[in-house]
């Protein structure tokens, strides 16, 4: 289980999290707080590619010198074997930050390691999955990629473990798989362009991706009012 | 060359996307001779991508129509080898 609070993995039988120091006693039978309705993915889902990384690109601009300089860490730290998605994970706890008019710093950026084993084996799960897809002629990669590039915020949002993350992660994209994949390679893209502006333009586009995937999933599934508390 | 394709990895066969990336990368240089050597349909493919930079209502006929090209190019060029 994780802890509500911060997130850390905790075992069933610890009272208090060894992080936060939050109570895992049961609730009180009359405490009068209704357990929040479990999660049910939206019906209808308009995508809007060019808005989201418009949004993102907005994000971004407004706080440059930041996302640049996380951008670095990022990039430096990613070198480290089986981190990559404790990273992405913590990258979405930054901009859900900003997003949210909090105080981002960069202690925020290492936040995703309090979800280490769920964006571990989600990452390692992604990959495999994307690369089966890849052996049939890239395309159908391109459409597992896109159906799960929401699993860490749902991991990160939600609380959820690394499987529900992925079966909801899928359950938003399936209303418009083609729509998803052109909003992946309009990214991509963009990215490709900022490989274009001599590498460094990458430090610009990578959270600018990042960022967009962080609007699209505010529009769509919107963020846990815990998790806005808790951050 | 760089090889990234499972497919013609595993099979010896180009998939039907096979050689985009070169083609895409010497239209870039603008050797068109060289690009529909790689891949016949690279001029195809860079519209595609292209076309993603519009926000426009008719993506996804174009999209459709130029992946069915590119799939019937390719099961054509296996054949044809």
């Amino acid at each position: 289980m994780f802890c509500d609070r911060c997130g850390t993995q905790v075992n069933a039988e610890q009272q208090f999290c060894p992080n936060c120091g939050q109570s895992f006693a049961g609730p009180p039978a009359n405490s009068g707080a209704a357990p929040p309705p479990a999660w049910t993915p939206p019906t209808v889902v308009q995508v809007s590619a060019g808005h989201w990384i418009g949004a993102g690109w907005d994000l971004v601009k407004a706080d440059m010198g930041a996302y640049v300089l996380a951008t670095l860490i990022f990039f430096l730290l990613s070198g480290v074997p089986l981190i990559q998605g404790a990273l992405i994970a913590g990258f979405h706890i930054y901009t859900i930050k900003k997003m949210t008019g909090r105080r981002a710093d960069f202690g925020d950026l290492f936040k995703g390691f309090n979800y280490f084993i769920p964006t571990l084996v989600a990452m390692l799960l992604i990959g495999v999955f994307t690369m089966i897809g890849t052996v049939f002629c890239i395309i159908p990669g391109l459409v597992v990629a896109a159906a799960l590039k929401f699993t860490y915020l749902f991991i990160v949002d939600k609380r959820m473990d690394f499987w529900p993350a992925m079966q909801a992660s899928h359950a938003v994209v399936k209303q418009d798989y083609f729509g998803f994949t052109m909003f992946l390679i309009l990214a991509f893209l963009v990215n490709v362009l900022g490989l274009l502006c001599c590498v460094v333009g990458l430090l610009v586009t990578f959270p600018l991706t990042i960022a967009a995937i962080t609007v699209a999933y505010k529009e769509i599934v919107g963020f846990d009012q815990r998790t806005i508390d808790a951050l | 060359m760089f090889r990234a394709c499972p497919f013609h990895w595993l099979t010896g066969k180009p998939c039907p996307l096979c050689g985009l990336t070169r083609g895409l990368c010497a239209l870039g240089k603008g050797h068109w001779s060289q690009a529909i050597h790689f891949n016949a349909l690279s001029p195809l493919g860079l519209v595609l991508l292209l076309s993603l930079f519009w926000n426009a209502p008719w993506h996804k006929r174009l999209w459709t129509c130029g992946i069915a090209a590119f799939a019937i190019y390719g099961v054509c060029r296996i054949a044809l080898a």
